[in-house]
């Protein structure tokens, strides 16, 4: 194996601990936070504190983002697997849509899915999905086609490759050679694209929210930041704004460290 | 030239998928129950989904067009919109856009030069560290920083701060792409041979590094124009201008169904230009695609 | 090439080039959501500046709400033979509309009311015989023809052009000050609307181009930008109701009503001449100079779904409204605060004595959680429905705290703020009942008498707690029946009685309410316009605006 760059360790270091920390700090021991915050209370909820509703805001936004990230490149990765499978007219065409769809951005498809899905909700055939399940099924059906689109040319180039033609003339399988030669190689970049998607969908989400269109609640750290950014033209009210931007920042420098990193590795491969 | 011909339908193709997949997705949203209480918005804004979208009408998906160039309005009386608001609405926002892309270009020019140049320095860990923060920041942030300073200033200073804001970020990714691509070119032969030849680095980086990064830079400009767009909704909310992106998200919150279709599919047609604008540059100024259409 | 795609934004931005707008500029906290003013909307309140300052009613109020002459310059009241309420209203014979050339006539009214009585308020019309008849068929889905033939039998009819009578099913104390402030009673340009379809007259009010819609008050729109959240108003020389000039005063010829994120902000930087303080954190900062507080007649209160288990039994409602803690839930919230436990506030004429009032449900934990215990459906979470949005109600906060001092007696309650509270809040399941559990709204006085916080509890009223259907409607009929008697009564002192009876069923009997505080309106204005203020309504009123001689003193405009 070779060795994994450190950008890499540090963009997932870097997620890791956001993610140890809005778990201790956000979950297991939120009264930590209520008690000593230094930035004070929040004033449109001004029986928590800022620092309490940023974290807690980080756990959401981590979940969502994880979830999300993890829907749009699974499904990027069957619908680019299946095309390329079928071959021929139909992955041109599937390629195709998926063009169409990436074209668009995020903000705008999302928002529509919102408007759809929110209907669909209030008409009580939402299928059980509340505010957070509809925003990460919004995010997964707009997110998809970027890892498709990455993983076709991907499995392409690796299907060009020497042994997987030699794997081929030796009689072996679609699946079996989708299994043992192209995953194992596939694998880092996997991890890259998810995690590409992973500050995607974040921010696509922290824009949505601060239209007011997603309906949050926990709020996510977009959500908060939408909520309370009208503080930022009045004194004193970065201390409200600068927490969850700072740690919205962190986030996405960690995943995208992290997925360029081994996008770069793997691309050199 | 079939090549190219393949190329432009390709791009093409993109607004009826956008028109008819944003019509089916509105038309079968349960917004129109006949029954009074499972009825989630009021009658008027029921009435005018039915009658904008053709409901139950075998082309209905060709119902909003038709009322569009007919100057009809779409909407409810308080808040739809007709085809010339649209279009005067767009005009703004393309505006925006195009000074936001000039913007774009320029930061990419200076941030891949400096890329560049932090390279080898202790300044390295900037080249990552810029773009992150230039990601990870929502455009409504630095919109609202600067917000107070130039709204109802007049003198287009709202428009042109608008474009300033969105242009950060895809300019910033511009200028990574910019820099790989100088990176390995600086590296090549020929920018040896010709700096050997007693050039100045500027005349080697304007007349011979330029034009053959200049492919890669038109690759990168149809993902810009679509976080451009991306950028002016929350900029044109946070800045107060009555444009496109505004019209657009308040058409979502009012659930303006049939301006929801309509707006998406004008989005989807102003990239594809874009892409078609990309593809004549291309044509004019990179050989390899003059020859492939020779 | 940056000064090409200049010339080519300036050449395609030309008639739109984003300029400041001209004139006095008031930040207000939402957009009209229509200039149609019979047909309305539910989510009326936003409309009212706009409409007071462009339109007029049959009567006017004066400083100390007494009912003044309006359009109408006299009136005969007196009972027919079926004990119905006959007003005969004798219009001004000066009045024009703003094309100065169309005198107002009395079938203006006539016109305007039969479209109210079709509109989205049309509740509010049912005091006029023969509308509930109208409202009836409308509500079965009657034909249009049966509902026309209705509303040609309701009680407005034009005698002659400036001779207009109106028939009330019962007498009505309060009806002329409602004529004076509610909008659905102002008249509509007649002769302008005849023979256009619905929709086309939609579209006049709400599309404003070439002078229309027609106004009588001293400005009139000229311009709705929907994107861009600005009203334009400019001045209407032809209107008969001019600010009160003083020696060098002058009417502001512009006045441009806009939404923004940033209002104060844009106050600070002297870009606009008006805002209203809602956000927390500009009230508990450093207090300006020019800040000004206005007590509303109003109140802000918990609603409960009385037709959805647990909260069908009227003594968990009661229970849960001794829960509430209301100092507690508005501490350190607002510079000053009035909580409430009753909905008349106490400042308003006829309202409920300290006596009457200590007998409505107050903080009682102890009494709540004794009341509460053991009672089948409370393990279901309850979903507490608020608007989204900025407010000068600190909402937020305040459902939290509602869901935080409910906690404490046993009940889980989830927060669910919309931004389309109206239609979430009328939204039934398939199974019947409405969909929410609770909600939060603020109510607001129409005018200074009791009668206006209870129409909204009313059959017809839009209060969509059910409560209608509780104890088999018996309540209902009985809170009608005192209302009626209460507004009947010419004895103010007999009056205030039933009215507190009223209150009463509402509150204790059948809470179907849990009132909460009396809310303060905030704003800044500056000096040099006059007569520029928000009144107990909470109506912005721009009806007496002039602007001082200029002084030499800055402003933002020329």
């Amino acid at each position: 194996m070779r060795r994994v760059p450190v950008q890499a360790w540090v963009g997932l270091a870097l997620l890791g601990g956001l993610g140890a920390l809005s778990l201790l700090a956000g979950r297991v021991f939120p009264e930590v936070l209520a008690g000593a915050c230094p930035l004070g209370q929040d004033p449109t909820r001004p029986d928590r504190t800022v620092c309490e509703l940023a974290f807690g805001g980080l756990w959401i936004s981590l979940a969502i983002g994880l979830a999300a990230g993890a829907l749009s490149t699974g499904l990027g990765l069957l619908v680019a697997a299946l095309a390329r499978m079928a071959g021929g007219a139909l992955e041109r065409w599937v390629m195709r849509l998926a063009d169409a769809f990436f074209a668009l951005p995020d903000v705008l498809v999302v928002m529509v899915l919102q408007l759809a899905g929110q209907s669909l909700v209030d008409a009580g055939s939402g299928a059980g999905l509340g505010p957070f399940g509809l925003m990460v099924v919004s995010l997964a059906l707009v997110g998809w086609a970027g890892p498709a689109r990455m993983f076709r040319n991907r499995l392409d180039t690796l299907e060009g490759q020497e042994f997987v033609a030699a794997s081929r003339a030796l009689g072996g399988s679609g699946s079996h050679v989708l299994r043992v030669h192209l995953w194992p190689a596939l694998r880092p970049f996997v991890l890259a694209v998810f995690l590409s998607r992973l500050p995607a969908a974040i921010l696509a989400e922290s824009t949505v929210s601060f239209f007011g269109i997603a309906r949050m609640e926990p709020m996510s750290l977009g959500r908060y930041l939408g909520t309370s950014y009208a503080a930022l033209i009045y004194e004193g009210g970065s201390r409200v704004v600068l927490p969850a931007w700072t740690l919205l920042v962190l986030l996405v420098l960690g995943a995208s460290l992290a997925s360029q990193a081994l996008a770069t590795r793997t691309r050199r491969a | 030239m079939r090549q190219l011909l393949v190329r432009v339908g390709r791009q093409l193709v993109l607004v009826p998928i956008v028109a008819l997949a944003s019509y089916f997705l509105m038309a079968s949203l349960p917004l129109t129950t006949e029954d009074d209480n499972k009825r989630q918005v009021s009658p008027e804004l029921a009435a005018s989904y039915r009658r904008d979208l053709g409901i139950g009408e075998p082309l209905g998906f060709l119902r909003p067009w038709q009322k569009l160039f007919r100057g009809e309005r779409l909407g409810t009386s308080a808040q739809g919109v007709t085809g010339d608001e649209l279009l005067l609405k767009l005009s703004g926002s393309v505006g925006v856009g195009l000074v936001a892309l000039a913007l774009a270009l320029s930061w990419a020019m200076a941030f891949a030069l400096l890329k560049n140049r932090w390279r080898s320095g202790r300044l390295a860990v900037l080249g990552d560290a810029v773009p992150a923060v230039a990601f990870g920041t929502p455009v409504f942030i630095p919109a609202l920083l600067l917000a107070p300073a130039v709204v109802e200033r007049g003198n287009l200073l709202p428009e042109l701060t608008a474009a300033l804001v969105i242009s950060v970020w895809p300019g910033v990714f511009l200028g990574t792409l910019l820099g790989d691509a100088l990176e390995t070119e600086l590296a090549r032969d020929y920018v040896r041979t010709a700096a050997s030849k007693g050039l100045s680095p500027g005349v080697v980086l304007r007349r011979h590094v330029l034009p053959n990064v200049l492919p890669a830079l038109l690759d990168a400009i149809g993902p810009v124009a679509t976080a451009l767009l991306a950028g002016s909704f929350a900029a044109e909310r946070v800045f107060g201008l009555p444009y496109f992106g505004q019209l657009y998200v308040l058409a979502v919150l009012q659930k303006q169904v049939a301006v929801v279709v309509v707006a998406t599919t004008v989005f989807a047609s102003v990239l594809v230009v874009v892409g078609l604008g990309v593809e004549v540059v291309r044509l004019i100024v990179d050989p390899r695609a003059r020859e492939a259409r020779a | 090439m940056l000064v090409l795609l200049g010339l080519w934004l300036a050449a395609a931005c030309g008639p739109c080039g984003f300029q400041p707008d001209p004139g006095i500029k008031i930040i207000i906290p939402a957009m009209p959501t229509t200039l149609d003013w019979n047909y309305s909307d539910p989510a009326s309140w936003s409309n009212y500046p706009v409409m007071l300052a462009t339109q007029k009613g049959l009567t006017t109020l004066g400083a100390d709400h007494s009912v003044q002459p309006g359009l109408a310059e006299r009136w005969e009241r007196e009972r027919d033979a079926l004990g119905r309420e006959r007003y005969t209203f004798h219009l001004r014979q000066d009045v024009r509309w703003s094309d100065g050339i169309t005198p107002l006539v009395a079938q203006d009214f006539v016109f305007g009311w039969r479209r109210a009585m079709l509109g989205r308020e049309r509740g509010e019309m049912a005091e006029i015989a023969g509308v509930r008849e109208v409202l009836a068929l409308q509500e079965r889905g009657a034909p249009t023809e049966q509902v026309q033939a209705a509303l040609a039998r309701t009680g407005v009819e034009a005698l002659d052009p400036r001779t207009l009578r109106v028939t009330l099913e019962r007498p009505r104390s309060y009806f002329l000050s409602r004529l004076a402030n509610v909008y659905l009673f102002f008249p509509a340009p007649s002769a302008d609307l005849a023979g256009k379809s619905d929709e086309e007259l939609r579209d006049y009010f709400d599309r404003p181009r070439d002078g229309r819609p027609l106004a009588l008050g001293p400005y009139r729109v000229e311009r709705w930008d929907r994107a861009g959240e600005r009203v334009r108003l400019v001045h209407n020389p032809a209107s008969a109701f001019q600010p009160p000039l003083e020696p060098g005063e002058r009417p502001a010829p512009v006045v441009t009503l806009m939404k923004s994120e940033i209002g104060s902000a844009l106050y600070e930087r002297g870009r606009v001449d008006f805002v209203f303080i809602d956000s927390a954190l500009a009230l508990r900062g450093r207090r300006p100079e020019d800040l000004q507080r206005e007590p509303l007649l109003s109140t802000y209160f918990l609603a409960f779904n009385t037709e959805r288990p647990p909260l069908d039994r009227p003594e968990v409602r009661r229970a849960i409204s001794r829960a509430l803690d209301r100092d507690a839930l508005l501490a350190g919230l607002l510079p000053e605060v009035r909580p409430s436990h009753v909905l008349l506030p106490p400042e308003l004429p006829g309202s409920a004595t300290p006596e009457e009032a200590a007998l409505l449900p107050r903080f009682d934990r102890e009494r709540a959680r004794a009341e509460l215990r053991g009672v089948p459906g409370l393990e279901r979470p309850l979903r507490l429905v608020y608007k989204a949005g900025d407010s000068f109600v600190p909402e937020v906060a305040i459902a939290e705290r509602v869901a935080a001092q409910l906690a404490e007696v046993g009940i889980t309650v989830t927060l669910d703020a919309r931004s389309d509270f109206s239609a979430e809040v009328a939204r039934r399941t398939p199974e019947g009942p409405r969909a929410y559990d609770l909600y939060l709204r603020r109510l607001g006085a129409d005018y200074a008498h009791p009668n206006t916080f209870f129409t909204l509890f009313e059959r017809e009223g839009n209060h969509q707690t059910g409560w209608e259907a509780q104890g088999g409607g018996e309540p209902m009929t009985r809170f009608e029946r005192l209302l009626e008697e209460a507004d009947a009564q010419a004895d103010a002192g007999q009056a205030r009685a039933l009215y507190a009876q009223a209150q009463a069923v509402l509150l204790e009997e059948q809470a179907v309410i849990a009132p909460l505080y009396h809310p303060d309106r905030y704003y800044r204005s500056r000096a040099r316009l006059r007569g520029l203020d928000v009144d107990p309504f909470n109506f912005l009123a721009l009806k007496s605006l002039r602007l001082a001689p200029e002084a030499g003193e800055g402003g933002s405009k020329p």
